[in-house]
């Protein structure tokens, strides 16, 4: 039976009654839109710098990060006054006794609280309509734009209000409820950055450069850091959304929102609103007043709470301490504390802050048990080594190796796992000692000597194949990589530049050669330049110690683009910047392409292949520069990305030198230096 | 007619209403006694819709309470801790009353709010607690629904009022269908308003009668006996609910008729006996000592 009561009657009166809620967002809207339209319209009048269309583009539409987050905290403080009845016994009392259902109430209130946004925010749009017509600067697509931008601010405002009426919904009082917010947007990253946490400081094996980790974990990492992060909560998702602008195109004023965006965002209120109604129906009356509305998720939410609490002091004591006593200690201390607060907060009683004993307890028994299972890697992920006779192949990469590998399709591998497969090979023997001095490494808390970041794979006859990385001894990985360059099937898949082909060529956008001062030297004195002593030897103040050791005070940096037109009149000519000090040189195509090809004919011959690599790390006294390829990869959706490889140049590269000699007399005569 | 069945209600451990079975007529003045925390409130709340029993149900003519507009919008529930909105006078009320209950009686509501001497655009806010509740039963009267819930409704306001409140109730009575359910620990409150009574305890219903029918099944007796063993006979020969010795003189509450609780006392040959009127309160003292609850234990 429906009731009589009329849901129009009652939404626009529980609306009037929302008066100030009102009033505060047309204030606020009117500040931020409207206002600051008409002032930065009447500054850009006078000043007369840019356009008005572009002010007016820069104020409306798309993309404005502080009308979104604005949106986003009108959200939540509209469902936390809306939906305060809730938290009342008094209320409701009131309303429940109502010839409604709560499902209908529900709706009444949620109508009337959407209409204190979308009234004042649509008013603030429309009256920044009529700024920019009274500007000259408004236009039927501007208008569109506009019209579209408003729909979906109240899409973000009607996800940020159901998520946090959900939240209401869920709790029994207002204290509670902004907490449950907080904890809703949160918790997540929470929890994600304590695991990472965990496995950089105690599982460094699985998590090379400290930042990612390898194996299957690495591309779960890859696949769901947005939805781990960005998606962490509806309010986040909408400001990740809005800041990273990596759905949105560019639109006629500024950007577009893409199709699959809009529908997130209409179904994701529209779920949370059901939920909310579910929850509405099985919410009990007597939940107002008390800190969850649920009493069973009491202990859940304490215990995932105080879980990571506790391994975060674990792992912060273990950084300044390294003493396990202590670990044990704060990790049970800091559980313990966080439930104690936790069940104040439930039931705001200091003499009831160690109820339910058993939710410390389980909290200190799992706290424990992940932050020692870390601690003293239980499952033995750091130390695991198969036998060398159950090995079929291994691959070994420096962890900070920058060349780009592409697979068969062109594509490039953006995977570590991917790369050290494609470098994989069956001499186990020169791998395995690496493994085990990355094992040997792995506890040590200091390492005398030289050592390397470097990743590896392993694959076993049985099929399985599994990822770590070690700090290893810099000679043996030398000696290991001297023996696989040996091996020329092993060298073209080490270097890409050896599988170039004149269609990869095609594909360079810039070439930058930094030369070492004493090849500098021998180029300047073949050719009579006008650079003085002085200038010669002024030192670059920056560079770090490996820097110095290859440039040794000076650096020159040629640039070379092959895209660049033959009739270009800057061809073959020195740029100055704006300083007057050179700061490179354009090559003809033709040179760049010898350029290339020289250094292909020169690695393939050299005897220190290993040492090519373009991190100058490796550098050494026959190394005379690097020298650094760019290109742009083919185009992702909306994104362009660039790649870029560094080789090194070493002293027995003769080719690239003869190269690099002759475009410098061609194109080098004249002023050196302004 | 509210039909109360088997209603359990559970607040954490604590069982407020258990197993409460019980009947309101229609056209009655039901006053719901009990000592505190005896479940009153909870029952109107349940009653209401308000709140949902964990076991069994009430029905209003026949409909299930429990989120049925078709049953609750023939109720006026006013709750013991009245609530108006925030700045709200008697009018903004009455407006809102207008639309929550389509029958409201607007009229009515401006003529009574006016002989009740209340300024209808003054705030709610700057009221007495007396003349808050005097709005809230006018609102209720003239939600012009079927039921009306009166949790505490009478406390705070002064004998004049709760005379006029009470003559309107039996003005409504007589002229549509009307049934209030009073619930009130005042005992004497509920005495000069109600025609029936349950009486509550423990989050039972000890029993639900006709108050003045009540009144008959229960009397009270003073009388001086010859002898302790005449005493003895006559508290065994009676169905005793309460009796006191102070001196000779012997005091008892006890059930049955009138003449033959009499004639059993004059079979003792008293040298003094009198039959005294029964006050609600003492009734209810008795029935609950009866149940259990012995008011000596909490003086004493």
């Amino acid at each position: 039976m429906t009731s009589r009561i009329s849901f129009f009657k009652l939404t626009i009166n529980e609306w009037k009654k929302l008066g100030w809620l009102t009033a505060l967002q047309a204030l606020l809207f009117a500040l931020i839109v409207p206002l600051r339209l008409l002032l930065a319209l009447a500054m850009e009048k006078n000043a007369g710098r840019m356009p008005l269309t572009d002010v007016l583009y820069e104020n409306v539409g798309f993309e404005k990060l502080l009308t979104t987050a604005t949106i986003v905290a009108m959200g939540i403080l509209c469902a936390l006054a809306v939906f305060s009845y809730l938290h009342s016994r008094k209320r409701l009392d009131f309303y429940y006794s109502l010839g409604l259902r709560r499902g209908t109430l529900f709706l009444v209130k949620f109508t009337a609280g959407t209409l204190t946004f979308v009234v004042p925010f649509l008013a603030s749009q429309a009256l920044a309509v009529l700024v920019g017509a009274l500007y000259g600067v408004m236009s039927a697509m501007v208008v569109q734009e506009m019209t579209s931008a408003s729909l979906l601010g109240i899409l973000f405002f009607l996800t940020s209000y159901s998520a946090a009426a959900l939240a209401v919904l869920l709790t029994g009082k207002t204290l509670t409820s902004v907490l449950a917010i907080g904890t809703l947007s949160g918790y997540l990253p929470m929890v994600w950055l304590v695991v990472c946490g965990c496995q950089e400081m105690f599982l460094p094996t699985l998590c090379p450069d400290g930042v990612t980790f390898l194996g299957e974990a690495y591309r779960i990492y890859r696949t769901s850091r947005r939805m781990m992060l960005d998606h962490s909560s509806p309010w986040i998702m909408i400001l990740s959304w809005q800041a990273n602008g990596e759905s949105v195109r560019q639109g006629l004023t500024g950007m577009w929102p893409d199709l699959g965006s809009i529908c997130l965002f209409l179904v994701l209120p529209a779920i949370l609103t059901a939920l909310c109604l579910v929850l509405c129906r099985v919410r009990k009356t007597e939940a107002a007043g008390r800190a969850l509305a649920f009493g069973w998720t009491e202990g859940l939410i304490k215990i995932l709470l105080a879980v990571p609490a506790a391994l975060f002091a674990g792992m912060v004591v273990y950084e300044e301490f390294h003493s396990v006593a202590w670990e044990i200690c704060f990790v049970a201390a800091f559980g313990a504390l966080a439930c104690v607060i936790m069940e104040f907060i439930y039931r705001w009683d200091i003499r009831q802050a160690l109820a339910h004993k058993w939710h410390i307890a389980v909290t200190l028994a799992l706290s424990l048990a992940v932050f020692l299972f870390f601690r003293f890697d239980l499952c033995g992920i750091n130390t695991y080594l198969p036998e060398k006779e159950e090995l079929a192949a291994m691959s070994v990469r420096y962890t900070y190796g920058g060349f780009n590998y592409y697979d068969e399709a062109g594509e490039k591998i953006r995977n570590e796992q991917d790369i050290l497969r494609m470098l994989e090979t069956d001499r186990v023997d020169l791998l395995y000692p690496l493994a085990e001095d990355g094992v040997e490494n792995v506890r040590k808390t200091e390492l005398n000597g030289s050592y390397l970041y470097l990743n590896m794979e392993y694959r076993l006859k049985s099929g399985r194949t599994f990822y770590r990385s070690y700090t290893v001894r810099r000679d043996l990985y030398e000696k290991a990589q001297q023996e696989l360059m040996k091996d020329k099937e092993y060298r073209e898949r080490y270097y890409p530049i050896l599988g170039w082909d004149d269609a990869q060529l095609e594909k360079v956008d810039n070439i930058w050669v930094d030369l070492s001062q004493e090849q500098w030297e021998k180029f300047t004195q073949e050719k009579a330049g006008t650079q003085t002593g002085k200038q010669m030897e002024e030192p670059e103040e920056e560079q770090d110690v490996d820097d110095e050791k290859m440039s040794d005070g000076l650096s020159i940096e040629i640039e070379t683009s092959i895209e660049t037109s033959a009739d270009d009149p800057d061809v073959g000519e020195w740029e100055y910047s704006d300083s007057g000090v050179m700061t490179g040189m354009t090559l003809t195509e033709e040179a760049s392409r010898s350029l290339i090809r020289a250094y292909q004919e020169d690695l393939a011959e050299s005897s220190n292949l290993y040492l090519a690599e373009g991190n100058i790390l490796f550098a050494d006294d026959e190394t005379v520069g690097t020298m650094t390829i760019s290109w742009k990869s083919e185009p992702k959706g909306e994104w362009t990305y660039y790649n870029y490889d560094r080789y090194m140049i070493r002293e027995d590269f003769t080719r690239t030198m003869e190269v690099l000699q002759k475009a410098y007399e061609e194109d080098g005569a004249g002023d050196m230096r302004g | 007619m509210i039909q109360i069945q088997n209603v359990t209600k559970r607040f954490g451990d604590v069982t407020a209403l258990n197993h409460v079975d019980a009947q309101i007529d229609e056209s009655c003045i039901f006053g719901l006694v009990g000592t505190n925390g005896a479940g009153k409130s909870t029952l109107l709340r349940v009653a209401a819709g308000v709140l949902k029993p964990e076991d069994g149900d009430v029905k209003i003519d026949g409909t299930p309470v429990w989120e049925e507009p078709q049953a609750k919008e023939k109720i006026c529930f006013l709750a013991d801790t009245g609530w108006f909105f925030p700045n709200a006078t008697a009018n903004t009320m009455r407006d809102y009353y207008a639309i929550v209950y389509p029958g409201f009686d607007r009229a009515r509501f401006d003529e009574l709010i006016g002989k009740f001497d209340l300024d209808p655009k003054r705030k709610l806010s700057g009221f007495s607690k007396g003349m808050r509740k005097q709005v809230a039963v006018l609102l209720g009267l003239c939600a012009n629904t079927k039921y009306l819930f009166c949790d505490e409704t009478f406390d705070g306001l002064d004998p004049v009022m709760r005379q006029a409140v009470k003559s309107l109730f039996a003005s409504e009575i007589l002229n549509r269908e009307f049934t209030p359910v009073i619930a009130s620990h005042s005992l004497r409150e509920i005495e000069d308003i109600c025609d029936h009574v349950g009486l509550l305890h423990k989050g039972g219903v000890l029993f639900a009668k006709d108050l003045d029918e009540m009144k008959l099944g229960i009397h009270k007796l003073q009388c001086v006996l010859r002898t302790a063993q005449y005493e003895e006979e006559l508290l065994s020969e009676l169905t005793v609910l309460q009796h006191e010795k102070r001196g000779t003189l012997l005091t008892v509450v006890a059930r049955g008729e009138r003449e033959e609780i009499t004639a059993k006392v004059q079979e003792k040959e008293p040298l003094f006996f009198e039959l005294l009127p029964l006050t609600l309160e003492e009734i209810f003292i008795s029935e609950t000592e009866v149940a259990g609850y012995d008011i000596k234990n909490l003086i004493f």
